[in-house]
């Protein structure tokens, strides 16, 4: 049993010392920006019209299933509200932070596997640069940076789904949809869905570059790597969700 | 006394259940070539890598250029790395960057080596036309052949003008024209700049050309140090790894001689002949 867990408690003690040279290498010289501004462009940019498209698509289906359920009540009116507080709670950060953990920890895992089975990585380290300042910390701001403002644009758009279908099907104006939508949002709400997502970006960052420069083994590895950055970001996400919805809970 | 460039003291290397190295010694002076001779897997790339400490032994010490480096932290290896040079087996070039950029990277990066960029430019250019490769700069690796991307690697390695130059498999999937260019400017590098070198490889033709040929610039070309059937002293070391540990370390003439089975393959491409008598077999170490 003891055996049985040893590989996987390793591991996730390798992610944290990484964890630990990353954030403590965040604002020690030498600062990499022109890699940062790649990052951000790569990360954010590159992920914005497939967040926008999901954004949108969100927006319109929690309306058509919210209206449903409302107009049992005779409720429909209340529709912006529903789906204002699901999108900017729940929807619009996870749904993004999943569209990133797919797009980008695989994008960072497979680089940064090439790299290491390339020996580019031995290389950089015996050329003078520190993998972890030049690889790892570009790609942990730069998502740090980039997944709050995809996930507020995800859920703009997700409202602005909403606000056509409420207006064209539902029958709601548009000022009655819009003005219920951002009523009830909260201060809670906005940190909440604001919060999400930076943490959410950390982790996505760090497990694709852990798993990146923990390849061994060819292409074959890389492949490997790749497929565990996705599938454990993904699951972290949900883990974290759960974590931090219940604190807020907690708050309120 | 000679100077020690490199020392490995009783190094083991572990990883998970497996004992890749085991109790290795090794002493590299000043002006030494050494030639690391043994299969895949028996621990040739591990210890060029454990020199330089890209990664850290289980047990022992390494020296290197007067400094334990077994222990250092991450940033304080940096400086010695910049006075050793290496190429890597997979040639370790960045694929993003240009060849300018790449063979320039070690310059632009390492603060000891931090010159203003015409200085830089210089510099690559001639570490490029060693090579032969000056007409390379623009271009990027995936543009080369193999073999011009190892004279890179060379050249990238060699244009700090470091006191040690570490090779890896410098001539492994090559044609035999290519090969010999190749070892052509190992040699040229170590006899004009004076590197202390440590190159591995499977092809004992590697060893017995960096043992016996010098760079003579009149020629332009590797040219024998002693006539045919003749071992030249070129302070050459031949060392031969079998499984995590030496199998044979001593001068080419005692390789020759040797009648083990494992170590005498890598000479002879084949089983040794039957133990005659006589004869120097360089020593085994326990």
């Amino acid at each position: 049993m003891l055996d049985y867990l040893k590989s996987p408690v390793q591991s996730f003690q390798d992610f944290l010392i990484l964890a630990g040279r990353s954030m403590r290498n965040v604002a020690k010289p030498p600062i990499y920006w022109n890699d940062i501004l790649m990052q951000m462009d790569s990360i954010g940019v590159g992920s914005l019209p497939i967040v926008a498209l999901i954004g949108a698509f969100s927006g319109i289906v929690m309306t058509l299933q919210m209206s449903r359920a409302l107009e049992t009540y005779g409720a429909t009116s209340q529709t912006g509200q529903v789906v204002s507080i699901s999108i900017i709670r729940e929807l619009g950060p996870v749904l993004t932070a999943l569209l990133v953990a797919g797009r980008n920890a695989s994008g960072i895992a497979s680089e940064l596997g090439s790299m290491k089975v390339t020996e580019q990585i031995d290389a950089m380290r015996a050329l003078g640069t520190d993998p972890i300042q030049k690889l790892v910390v570009p790609r942990l701001v730069a998502t740090a940076i980039m997944q709050p403002l995809l996930t507020a644009i995800a859920d703009f758009v997700g409202l602005l789904g909403g606000l056509i279908i409420a207006v064209t099907i539902i029958g709601n104006t548009a000022n009655q949809y819009w003005s219920s939508a951002i009523d009830i949002l909260a201060l809670n709400d906005i940190a909440q869905g604001m919060t999400k997502p930076f943490v959410f970006a950390i982790v996505i960052a760090l497990v694709g570059c852990f798993y990146g420069m923990r390849t061994t083994g060819g292409t074959q590895g890389v492949g490997l790597s790749t497929t565990k950055a996705v599938v454990v970001s993904s699951v972290w996400v949900f883990v974290i969700d759960v974590l931090i919805t219940q604190i807020f809970v907690s708050l309120t | 006394m000679a100077e020690a460039i490199l020392q490995f003291e009783d190094v083991s290397l572990r990883f998970e259940d497996n004992l890749v190295l085991d109790r290795v010694n090794l002493t590299v002076n000043r002006g030494d070539t050494f030639i690391l001779l043994g299969a895949a897997g028996s621990g040739k790339t591990v210890l060029l890598k454990l020199a330089m400490s890209l990664i850290q032994p289980s047990s022992g010490r390494i020296r290197l250029l007067g400094h334990d480096i077994t222990d250092l932290k991450e940033s304080e290896l940096f400086e010695i790395r910049s006075e050793v040079g290496i190429l890597f087996q997979e040639g370790g070039l960045f694929d993003s960057l240009t060849i300018e950029e790449n063979v320039g990277y070690p310059l632009r990066n390492q603060k000891r080596l931090r010159a203003p960029e015409e200085e830089i430019l210089t510099r690559v250019t001639e570490s490029l036309e060693f090579v032969e490769l000056g007409h390379t700069l623009d271009k990027f690796p995936s543009e080369l052949s193999g073999g011009m991307r190892r004279r890179v690697g060379i050249a990238r390695a060699n244009v700090t003008n470091p006191k040690l130059s570490l090779y890896d498999s410098p001539t492994a999937g090559l044609d035999p024209i290519t090969a010999h260019t190749i070892m052509s400017l190992i040699v040229k590098q170590r006899d004009l700049r004076k590197t202390t070198t440590v190159l591995a490889t499977h092809r004992y033709q590697d060893g017995a050309m960096a043992a016996n040929y010098q760079w003579d610039e009149a020629t332009h070309d590797v040219v024998r140090a002693v006539p045919h059937g003749q071992y030249a002293s070129l302070n050459t070391s031949f060392v031969v790894m079998k499984e995590g540990k030496i199998a044979f370390l001593g001068e080419q003439q005692q390789l020759e001689a040797s009648r083990d089975p494992y170590v005498s393959q890598f000479v002879l491409h084949q089983p040794p002949p039957r133990i005659g008598p006589g004869g120097d077999r360089g020593h085994l170490p326990a």
